[in-house]
């Protein structure tokens, strides 16, 4: 890497950290930090949901996966983008949740439900998200230390790094900074992903790509329903675990909740899906061109075939503008996943275990605190978690631990009066156990999805008719009161 | 069967990349008015609770 790259990459990192650092002073109130106030636009949200969701990580499982399996994984991409337009049209799910002016997703379950139910939820969520966090800072830091040219003994001292640097605006600004860091972290992914994928298509050509996969992967690179890692169960599986993904994960709801109404709730889940067509898409394609310029034959890591090939293909300055990108990427992702999860522990566990009211201040100093324990902890389990597999699949598994049980009890409590304290219980605790046999029964990840959803269901409907509750889902508040928070 | 799952994946590559520059374009023009009304309101909100609070 040249001089000219490191300053690229300098400025960008310093210019973002000191505009992350000077918006603390608009946040006064706890709302303000974890739910910016609730002033959120239609493409500030966009942006903000987009690049939360999109990291160094985005484009390693999704470049592995079309290094794997060619062009049959581009149909992971469609669901993706069909099911965040359908919920974007139809507002399901996520308009009803900011109508009821939340913080956080398990606060549903002590409206709905029961203060048990919430911090049950609350466990589940921090747990599994923690664990999904978890794997990112040694992936990510792995990914720039290849294109970077830093040797592998300074592993840790990059993850370390990468984590102070989001830890740092997160903590002091919240949402706030969380929102404006967002917004140019996204101008530079979008720069440095649109410049990339031109360059590889001028390098590799699309026919070169098409021959390479056609020659290494056959038939199976191109049809998903035959290729062995793909197939019906696995499409089945994806449109399920994206449903619940973009309607009650907490990074994603947290821009609903942020947003102003629930019209532009609508409007930011109908833009982002056209952006999460291309989050799928273009890293798939890198994955895919990879391939083509190493070959299955060159024994290449799937995981790494993708930086390796960047850092031989990207010339000075392009490679600095491309890793500005990722690392803003990747800084985004930390934020609005610290702030995700850590404000779950802090409002949804600790709270209402502390039993005593703490007040703005007390509250503030929590959510802070809960930010920076949690990135201590990912820290360590980046450093002593060996993957089974597939970097995808364990993600989908960890963040599969409450996503079935969560979403079938959300859902049930949104639209089914009879949905009942027993049957919320009972939905949550078999999701995790169906999600727990990828790693203590050796299921494929697939069937332990689909485990964890079909019990999740079934324990819904058994507690609820055994001991229904027959109570109303909670009145929403009208959509043009929602500012207070 | 290849050459039909090949035109189709090339549409979509192409659609999707299409789709990625039009909305980053417009999020670029339109995300900073937005956040300019984000601080405005923040900065309301603020005052009203320092007036409250005196």
């Amino acid at each position: 890497m040249e001089v000219l790259d490191w300053l690229i990459v300098a400025f960008s990192l310093g210019g973002t950290l000191v505009i992350g650092y000077g918006v603390r002073k608009y946040v006064g109130r706890l709302s303000d930090y974890l739910v910016a106030g609730r002033g959120l636009g239609v493409y500030a949200g966009t942006a903000s949901l987009v690049s939360t969701e999109i990291g160094i990580i985005t484009y390693l499982y999704y470049a592995e996966l079309g290094f794997v399996t060619g062009f049959s994984c581009f149909i992971a991409g469609l669901i993706v983008a069909l099911v965040a337009f359908a919920v974007g049209r139809t507002g399901f799910v996520v308009a009803r949740l900011r109508a009821l002016q939340l913080m956080t997703i398990p606060q549903y379950f002590e409206v709905r439900y029961s203060r048990g139910v919430r911090v049950l939820a609350g466990v589940l969520m921090a747990t599994g998200g923690a664990l999904n966090l978890g794997i990112f800072p040694r992936l990510e830091a792995s990914f720039l230390n290849i294109v970077m040219g830093i040797p592998e003994e300074y592993l840790v001292a990059t993850m370390a790094l990468l984590l102070i640097i989001g830890l740092i605006y997160t903590a002091l600004g919240g949402m706030v900074s969380v929102i404006v860091t967002n917004y140019i972290q996204y101008l530079l992914l979008a720069l440095g992903t649109v410049t990339v994928t031109f360059v590889m298509l001028g390098a590799v050509g699309w026919s070169g790509i098409t021959s390479a996969v056609e020659e290494q992967l056959g038939r199976d690179g191109f049809n998903p329903l035959t290729h062995p890692d793909l197939g019906p169960v696995f499409i089945l599986w994806q449109l399920l675990i994206w449903t619940a993904l973009m309607t009650v994960w907490q990074s994603v709801a947290m821009r609903a909740f942020a947003a102003r109404d629930t019209r532009t709730v609508k409007k930011i889940f109908t833009l982002t899906s056209g952006l999460f067509l291309g989050r799928a898409i273009i890293p798939m394609f890198w994955g895919a061109a990879a391939l083509a310029f190493f070959g299955v034959a060159s024994k290449a890591d799937p995981l790494s075939a993708m930086p390796r090939m960047l850092s031989s293909l990207l010339p000075s300055g392009l490679l600095g503008l491309m890793l500005a990108g990722m690392l803003a990427a990747s800084l985004s992702t930390y934020s609005g996943y610290l702030l995700g999860w850590s404000s779950i522990i802090s409002q949804d566990i600790l709270k209402p275990l502390i039993r005593r009211p703490l007040g703005e201040k007390g509250s503030l100093r929590l959510s802070r605190g809960c930010v920076v324990g949690l990135a201590v902890f990912i820290l360590f389990w980046g450093l002593i978690y060996e993957l089974p597999g597939s970097a995808y699949f364990y993600l989908q598994v960890t963040g599969n631990l409450f996503l079935a049980g969560t979403f079938v009890a959300i859902a049930a409590g949104l639209y089914w009066d009879r949905a009942s304290v027993l049957g919320a219980y009972l939905a949550l605790i078999l999701s995790a156990a169906g999600s727990l046999g990828f790693f203590f029964l050796n299921l494929s990840a697939s069937a332990a999805g689909f485990g964890a959803w079909g019990l999740s269901v079934l324990g819904m409907l058994l507690g609820s008719l055994l001991r229904p509750s027959w109570q109303p889902s909670p009145v929403a508040e009208p959509a043009q009161r929602s500012s207070a928070p | 069967m290849i050459v039909s799952w090949e035109l189709f994946w090339t549409a979509v590559f192409f659609a999707s990349l299409a789709i990625f520059v039009t909305i980053s374009l417009l999020i670029s023009w339109r995300g900073f008015r937005d956040l300019r009304e984000l601080f405005a309101r923040l900065r309301g909100i603020q005052g009203r609770s320092d007036q409250a609070g005196s």
